[in-house]
C-alpha cells in the first residue's frame, strides 16, 4: 500500500469519558506502576545512601572485649564520633534531597532510571517537596502493621500503599 | 524497506507466554525459598524485620501476629497449629494462591489476564474486620485465635 493521501481516522474516544481514568491507569492516562517495578526504585534509592552507612559504622567507636587466658579486657576502640555524625548527617542529607526535594519534582533517582513517575491522584501533577516527605513520613504506617502497608499496591486498585492513600499520590509508569 | 512490526508467529506467542510465566514462578520461587526458611526456624527468631513493633513494644497482638508461624505450622502439615497463630492470614494466603493458579493458567494458556484488584471499600471492609480481629484475640476470650508462643 501506498496511499498516502488519506490520513487515517482518528481514534475513537475512550468510553465513560475523559474525567474518569481507564482500569490501572492514573488522571493522566499513564498506566500505574506495578508493585516490583516500586520495590526496586525503593531499593536504588536507598542503595545511594548504603555508602554514608557503612562510612557511619566504620568511624562510631566500638566496645571491643578481649578473653585471653580467662582474662577478659573491656576497651573503647579508636573511632572518630564526629565523622560517624557527619557521615549520618549525609546520608539523611542525601535521602532527603533524593526522595522530598527530587522525589517532590516527581522522579528520585531510583524512580528516574525505572522510569516511574510520583504523582498527586487527583491532580496529576507533582507533590512538591513538602508533601513528599510527610509521605516518607507515612510510610511509617505501612511499616507498624508488620509491613503489610508496602505490599498494598500487589491488589490495590490504585497499586497505592497506605502512605499513597494518606497523601492521595499514585505512582505512574512509562505507557 | 524493512518492515517495522514482526508477524505474530508461533516463535513470538511462545516468548510472549514465557515472559507471561516469568514473574509468577519468579514469585513462586520466592515464597517457596521464604517457606524453607520459615519450615526450618518455625518462624520464630528471625531478626528484627520480621519482629512486630506494636507486640514488641506493647505486648498486644497485631492483626498480622502469627502470619509467619501459620505458616511455618502449615508447612509441617499442622492446620490446627496454623489456624491458632492467624486464620485470616492463612485464608487470604489460600485467596492468594487461587488467584496465583488462575494467573499461571492464563500464562500457560498465552491469555490476557485482569488481576482480581480490591477497591477502597473492599479495603475499609477487610480493614474493620480485622481490627475487630485484633482486638477480640487480645481479649481473654479470644485466647484461641492468638498466636501459640
Amino acid at each position: 500500500m501506498s496511499d498516502y493521501g488519506t490520513p487515517p481516522p482518528p481514534p475513537p474516544p475512550p468510553p465513560g469519558g475523559f474525567q474518569q481514568p481507564g482500569y490501572g491507569q492514573a488522571p493522566t492516562g499513564a498506566p500505574l506502576a506495578v508493585w516490583i517495578q516500586r520495590v526496586g526504585a525503593y531499593l536504588l534509592d536507598y542503595v545511594l545512601i548504603v555508602p554514608f552507612s557503612i562510612l557511619q559504622v566504620v568511624f562510631s567507636p566500638k566496645t571491643v572485649t578481649t578473653n585471653v587466658n580467662g582474662v577478659v579486657n573491656t576497651t573503647q576502640s579508636g573511632g572518630n564520633l564526629s565523622i560517624a555524625f557527619l557521615m549520618a548527617g549525609l546520608g539523611l542529607a542525601v535521602w532527603f534531597f533524593n526522595r522530598c526535594y527530587l522525589g517532590g519534582q516527581g522522579q528520585s533517582f531510583g524512580k528516574k532510571v525505572l522510569g516511574l513517575t510520583l504523582i498527586g491522584e487527583r491532580t496529576g501533577q507533582p507533590i512538591g517537596m513538602g508533601r513528599a516527605f510527610l509521605r516518607d513520613l507515612a510510610h511509617f504506617v505501612d511499616a507498624i502493621i508488620c509491613y503489610v502497608g508496602y505490599l498494598f499496591p500487589l491488589w490495590d486498585q490504585k497499586r497505592q500503599t497506605l502512605a499513597d492513600k494518606i497523601m492521595t499520590t499514585v505512582v505512574t509508569s512509562k505507557a | 524497506m524493512a518492515r517495522t512490526t514482526t508477524p505474530a508467529g508461533p516463535a513470538t506467542v511462545f516468548t510472549t507466554r514465557l515472559r507471561a510465566l516469568a514473574s509468577p514462578l519468579g514469585a513462586a520461587g520466592v515464597v517457596a525459598t521464604a517457606t524453607l526458611v520459615l519450615y526450618r526456624t518455625g518462624g520464630h527468631d528471625l531478626g528484627p524485620l520480621a519482629t512486630c513493633w506494636l507486640n514488641a513494644g506493647t505486648g498486644l497482638y497485631c492483626p498480622f501476629c502469627g502470619s509467619l508461624r501459620a505458616v511455618a505450622a502449615m508447612s509441617h502439615g499442622d492446620v490446627p497449629a496454623a489456624l491458632h497463630n492467624n486464620a485470616p492470614v492463612l485464608l487470604l494466603l489460600g485467596v492468594a494462591a487461587l488467584v496465583w493458579g488462575r494467573r499461571v493458567a492464563f500464562a500457560a494458556a498465552g491469555r490476557v489476564i485482569h488481576e482480581p484488584r480490591v477497591n477502597g471499600r473492599a479495603t475499609a471492609a477487610l480493614a474493620a474486620f480485622f481490627l475487630v480481629f485484633a482486638i477480640y484475640r487480645n481479649t481473654p476470650h479470644g485466647g484461641w485465635l492468638a498466636p501459640l508462643s
